[in-house]
Parts: C-alpha cells; sequence; structure tokens
C-alpha cells in the first residue's frame, strides 16, 4: 500500500484509474478493503499527516503555564504603539518625570559649581517621558522634533509628538535638548549609545565631539 | 546599601529614585490602558535591568507585585490570581494570568522581612521610605 500512495502523490490523475485496477489486480483478497477505490482519500492523509505535527508544536507553546521561550521575551521588547495614540494621554507621565528630576537635581539650590555634578546625575537618570527637542541632526527631517519620550533603546528615542504620531528618532549623529525651570541640557546622541539600563553603571569619559 | 555607622551617606540614591520612576511610569501605564501590557513590561524590565547593574535590592513589596517571569504587574483580580492554600503548609500562592508562573508565600512566624529589621536602616527610624 505503501508503494500506491506513493506513486499517487506523484502521479496524475490519469494514472488513478490504472492504479485502482492494479491494486485489485495484484494484491490478496484479505487485503482489499471495500471503500478501496476512494483511493484519492489515502493521498490527503498523507498529507494531512505532516500538517498535523506542525500544527501540535504551535499549540504546544501557547498553552498557558508553560515558561516563557527566550523568543517570547524577545518579542515583548518590540513595541507595538496603536494608531490612535493620544499625546494627552502622556502628559501624566511628563509630569511625573518632570517632578523626578526636580527631586533628582534640586533646583532651588542649583549653583554654577553644581552644575557639572548635576550634568552627572543626568546621564545616570531615566528619560522615559521628558520631552525631548531634536536640536541638530545629520538627516535635515529630524531637526526640530519635538516628543515625549515612550520608549528608549539603545540605538532609538520613540517619542509621541503632539500631533498624535510615533517617530523614532535614532540617537547617532543627531543631538537632543532638554528644557527643564530654565536649564537647557543638551545630550549627544553619538556619545549616548547605550542601553538605558546599562547607561546607569557606564563611566562616561569626556570626549570631543566632532561637529556635524 | 549604606553602612549603618554615623555620617554614613546614603549610597545610590540617584538608582533607587530611578527605580522608583520606573516603578510609577509602570503603573502608570496600566491603569492608563490595562490592555496593553508591553509598556507596562517595557518599564518593569528596565527598573530590573537598571537594580541588576547596580546590585540593588528591590523593595520586597514592589518586588511581590511583579511577575518574575513575564515582568507584568501583578494585579490582583486583573493580572494575578490569589488562593490560601493549606496543604502541608499554610502559605499564598499568587498566579500570573498572563503567562501562568507562580509565586508561592509561605505563614511562617519567625520569617522577617530584611526591611522590617532595625539595623537595614540608616538612622534608625529616622528616615523611612528608602525606595517606596
Amino acid at each position: 500500500m505503501n508503494l500506491t500512495s506513493l506513486q499517487l502523490y506523484m502521479g496524475s490523475g490519469a494514472r488513478k484509474t490504472w492504479l485502482a485496477s492494479f491494486v485489485k489486480e495484484n494484491l490478496p483478497e484479505n487485503r482489499l478493503r471495500s471503500n478501496d477505490d476512494n483511493l484519492s482519500s489515502k493521498f490527503e492523509s498523507v498529507d494531512c499527516s505532516r500538517r498535523r505535527k506542525k500544527k501540535q508544536r504551535k499549540s504546544k507553546a501557547s498553552i498557558v503555564g508553560e515558561t516563557w521561550t527566550r523568543l517570547q521575551r524577545h518579542k515583548q521588547r518590540h513595541l507595538k504603539f496603536s494608531a490612535d495614540l493620544r499625546y494627552e494621554t502622556y502628559l501624566p507621565l511628563n509630569a511625573m518625570w518632570t517632578k523626578y528630576m526636580e527631586e533628582l537635581l534640586h533646583f532651588s539650590s542649583l549653583t554654577e559649581a553644581s552644575l557639572s555634578n548635576a550634568a552627572q546625575k543626568m546621564m545616570k537618570a531615566d528619560l522615559h517621558g521628558s520631552f525631548l527637542t531634536v536640536k541638530r541632526s545629520k538627516c535635515p527631517s529630524f531637526i526640530g522634533v519635538q516628543g515625549i519620550v515612550l520608549q528608549e533603546t539603545r540605538n532609538l528615542f520613540v517619542l509621541v509628538t503632539p500631533y498624535n504620531s510615533v517617530k523614532r528618532i535614532p540617537k547617532a549623529n543627531s543631538v537632543f535638548c532638554v528644557v527643564l525651570h530654565n536649564h537647557v541640557f543638551t545630550i549627544y546622541g553619538n556619545q549616548f549609545t547605550v542601553k538605558p539600563g546599562e547607561r546607569a553603571a557606564k563611566k562616561f569619559k569626556s570626549k570631543p565631539s566632532i561637529d556635524l | 546599601m549604606g553602612k549603618n555607622k554615623d555620617g554614613a551617606r546614603f549610597v545610590n540614591k540617584e538608582i533607587f529614585q530611578r527605580v522608583n520612576f520606573l516603578y510609577q511610569a509602570a503603573q502608570l501605564a496600566f491603569r492608563q490602558d490595562p490592555t496593553n501590557h508591553d509598556m507596562c513590561r517595557y518599564y518593569i524590565s528596565t527598573m530590573r535591568m537598571v537594580a541588576e547593574k547596580h546590585v540593588i535590592r528591590i523593595h520586597p513589596k514592589m518586588k511581590r507585585t511583579i511577575c518574575k517571569c513575564c515582568n507584568m504587574l501583578l494585579v490582583p483580580g486583573r493580572t494575578s490570581r490569589i488562593r490560601f492554600r493549606s496543604k502541608s503548609e499554610t502559605h499564598t500562592v499568587v498566579t500570573c494570568l498572563l503567562c501562568g508562573t507562580i509565586k508561592r508565600f509561605m505563614w511562617r512566624k519567625s520569617h522577617q522581612l530584611w526591611m522590617d529589621k532595625p539595623e537595614a536602616w540608616l538612622n534608625a527610624g529616622a528616615k523611612p521610605g528608602k525606595t517606596s
């Protein structure tokens, strides 16, 4: 029977009838079944067995209770932002961030001498929720883009602009600035290409920034 | 952790502030849109990464509201299920509804958290609220 199914798999419809007669002639009677002339169903079963295996594997991974694989964890890093994203919903995040910065930097007691210290702190601070402006960039269309930072990756800032759109701006080759209580902090993107979590532990060296 | 002596400084204060901010941002993201888990997960995973890099202990109260597997905030009834079991030893079971991971908390009378002990504080009792 294996032979016949194999031939059917490769063969055409014209061969079908010939095969049916061949099987009837050559096979012993006890192996013939009543519905053996319906050979096409057998061909399907050969094909289905392969498909079923794949389906089972897929469904196993999605069972609740199974541990998350590395792949699933990797997937969650790529955030998908819905099209109807509103700028207004992220204003509370921005307000929270300004409070956090006030607590961190103590703006009332900030003098010129302590500004370098504040800059050091700013490097290790979190930027989620800050209102960033692209000051300079190699790509002219990025210049002047403003927005609240939603996500920070190694190479990207994801901003929500006041026009309710999401912009992904690469850190490399651009200069950002943050305005906080009449203080302007400038962020050189070229030296900022670190993961947000690892940035806190990194020691920054003062490199001469080559102008664009 | 700071040294428990007179004149000891609050070490890693900025990092504690950052951890605190990220935790609150995750709470805010969850409150605004409970169906959007990714945003919440992203903030929590960043928070854990920051804490890991500086070898900081996350406060147990915060740590117990985080799924250790999928980094989601565990809100009772919304993303987690809380049940009490008394087989062999009474304990609480918190199940994450998204990935099914279990957290177990024993009801041991002798157990005391490090944060509840007086020597954990910098100037005994003067300055509560290190991370929260």
